[in-house]
């Protein structure tokens, strides 16, 4: 039995501010700090750490950890646990789940997870740009948590375990079913405000979440699209429907809002990065 | 028993991006990130030491390390394995080969290499920049692993091992003969993406690869250049093209297309060399 971890950064303990999860390389136009993001980086690759020794506690065989952040390079390599494969990079089919395909996984752990666009008190909430303000698959809201177990649930693979601020794992449950373990790292107070549980104590949690998240699996099921669903989505600004609407299968749905209808949910992964490329540039 | 170790470092463990690899203080514009490129060239370091290793088990007496990768300055001097000595800098005549000419060399190492221009899913594929887009010896395509086993052919040496990405490999190997060994740190989804083995994985696989290369050198093969060979060059751009046909002895074959004739294999990469840095310019 495999492990696959999609490891999101901003739901990682301790993490409250763009700052600590944008690389400082020179490119950003958001404030960035070395020694911040350096930090915050080494305190999201212990808690993928932790996930995977309760995955290899609770009889996982091999692990594989999709670096599920911005550029989708943020995990030491040197620091992660000697037993894990590790995807990193950009330009992927599959994304955020980049190696589900693998035969074997028969489980998806989401670590570091967030809210979704929009939500109150929600610790850096979005989904996956500052510019989508609503993801509504036959009209039920999701964030990267839903089109993520999607895409696992297009393999038959379930999510077993989300970690994360508080409202990221009350969204995954109510969507994918309360047999989906949670590990609260830490509750949202604002966007940029949180209160947290010592990095220690998350990564202990965490490591007991992934073993009580193993030994309930039977009782699991994947969460796939439904059959001729339509996912319709709200954009910031009437100029960036205008840019996704040149897309081919994408229609416009209002103002600024645009619309889909992925035959499954590789087709809807698909969508989503031509749509993220297309709306990141536009019309002045 | 003296080995040449050419320590290339895109095809390192964990690195999929060009900030991983590129120094900050030569960045210019581009992004780049000190913590990324010390993280990387230290891993790249324990890369050779693990191929050092594995060198010396299989009894190998001398090891020259030569640095091969931009600017030829990232290995980290003090973290290097002490029986090895080391080439570091730039503008020395043989490249990412040098060493190779000196006496007694048995076989060649290529750590952290990575596929030719042009490779589909090839972690940062590339053949020297990123301006060319191919190169041929009579036809056959070939990227560095290519172009340096035919200067490490001029002098007798086999190549040993080659570690790196996936696609690296196979193509080393295609070109060069599966008698020689192969370790694999990542296997490559796109140019800036791959799924990699634990940094302390890869440098066991390593390490074992080198040892196994050692005690089969009786069945390493030297790769020699073609006589009567006829080399072409594809560019991105016109321009290049044409400031690179301004050196003697080079023609136009093509749009894109430069096309030379070398005497013998160290004349091939003399003109690779004078070629490349022609056509740096547009």
């Amino acid at each position: 039995m495999k492990v696959l971890i999609s490891a999101d950064m901003e739901g990682t303990a301790g993490v409250s501010s763009w700052v600590h999860v944008t690389p400082h390389e020179g490119r950003s136009a958001r404030a960035t700090s070395s020694i911040e993001y350096e930090r915050a980086r080494s305190r999201m690759t212990r808690e993928v750490n932790a996930a995977a020794e309760g995955a290899f506690e609770a009889g996982a065989t091999g692990v594989v950890v999709a670096d599920a952040h911005g550029g989708k390079r943020n995990l030491i390599p040197d620091e992660l646990d000697s037993r894990i494969r590790f995807v990193t990079g950009s330009d992927n089919e599959l994304g955020m789940m980049q190696a589900i395909d693998e035969d074997g996984i028969r489980a998806v752990f989401f670590t570091g997870y967030h809210a979704r666009a929009g939500t109150p008190g929600g610790p850096l909430a979005h989904t996956s740009t500052g510019w989508v303000h609503d993801v509504r698959v036959n009209g039920t809201s999701m964030g990267e948590y839903g089109m993520n177990a999607i895409i696992a649930g297009h393999f038959g693979v379930p999510v077993a375990l989300v970690t994360g601020d508080n409202l990221a794992v009350a969204q995954t449950r109510q969507l994918l079913g309360e047999g989906v373990v949670g590990v609260v790292t830490k509750q949202g107070y604002s966007l940029s405000s949180a209160q947290h549980l010592a990095p220690a104590d998350a990564c202990g949690r965490i490591r007991a979440g992934a073993v009580e998240a193993l030994g309930k699996l039977d009782e699991l099921h994947s969460y796939s699209l439904p059959d001729e669903a339509t996912v319709e989505i709200d954009l910031d600004h009437q100029a960036r429907a205008d840019s996704c609407s040149y897309l081919p299968g994408v229609t416009r749905a209002g103002e600024r809002t645009i619309s889909i209808q992925p035959a499954n949910g590789l087709e809807f992964g698909k969508f989503w990065r031509a749509i993220l490329a297309a709306g990141a540039q536009m019309g002045m | 028993m003296k080995i040449l170790i050419s320590a290339d470092m895109e095809g390192t463990c964990g690195v999929s991006s060009w900030v991983h690899v590129i120094p900050p203080e030569i960045a210019g514009s581009q992004p780049a990130s000190t913590a990324e490129y010390e993280r990387a060239r230290l891993r790249m370091t324990r890369e050779v030491n693990a191929a050092i290793e594995g060198a010396l088990a299989g009894g190998a007496t001398e090891i020259i390390v030569n640095d091969a990768h931009d600017g030829m300055k990232n290995l980290v001097p003090e973290e290097l394995h002490p029986a090895a000595q080391f080439v570091a800098g730039s503008d020395k005549p043989l490249v990412m080969m040098q060493g190779v000419e000196e006496d007694g060399v048995n076989a060649t190492f290529y750590t952290g290499y990575h596929s030719r221009a042009g490779t589909p899913d090839g972690p940062l594929a590339h053949t020297w920049s990123l301006s060319i887009h191919d190169v041929r010896v009579n036809g056959t395509s070939m990227g560095e692993y290519g172009v340096n086993a035919i200067v490490a052919g001029h002098f007798g040496v086999p190549v040993a091992l080659v570690t790196g990405d996936n696609r690296a490999v196979e193509q080393a190997r295609q070109l060069l003969g599966d008698q020689v060994e192969g370790a694999v740190v990542k296997e490559g989804y796109s140019v800036t993406s791959a799924v990699h083995v634990q940094p302390e994985e890869a440098r066991r696989i390593i390490r074992e690869a080198a040892e196994r290369a050692v005690r089969n050198l009786d069945k390493m093969k030297v790769y020699r250049m073609p006589e009567d060979a006829t080399v072409e060059i594809d560019f991105d751009h016109q321009i290049r093209a044409s400031h690179a046909a301004e050196v003697t002895g080079v023609e136009l074959a093509g749009w894109r297309t430069i096309r030379y004739s070398p005497a013998d294999a160290l004349d091939f990469h003399r003109y690779f060399r004078a070629v490349t840095r022609a056509a740096s310019q547009m």
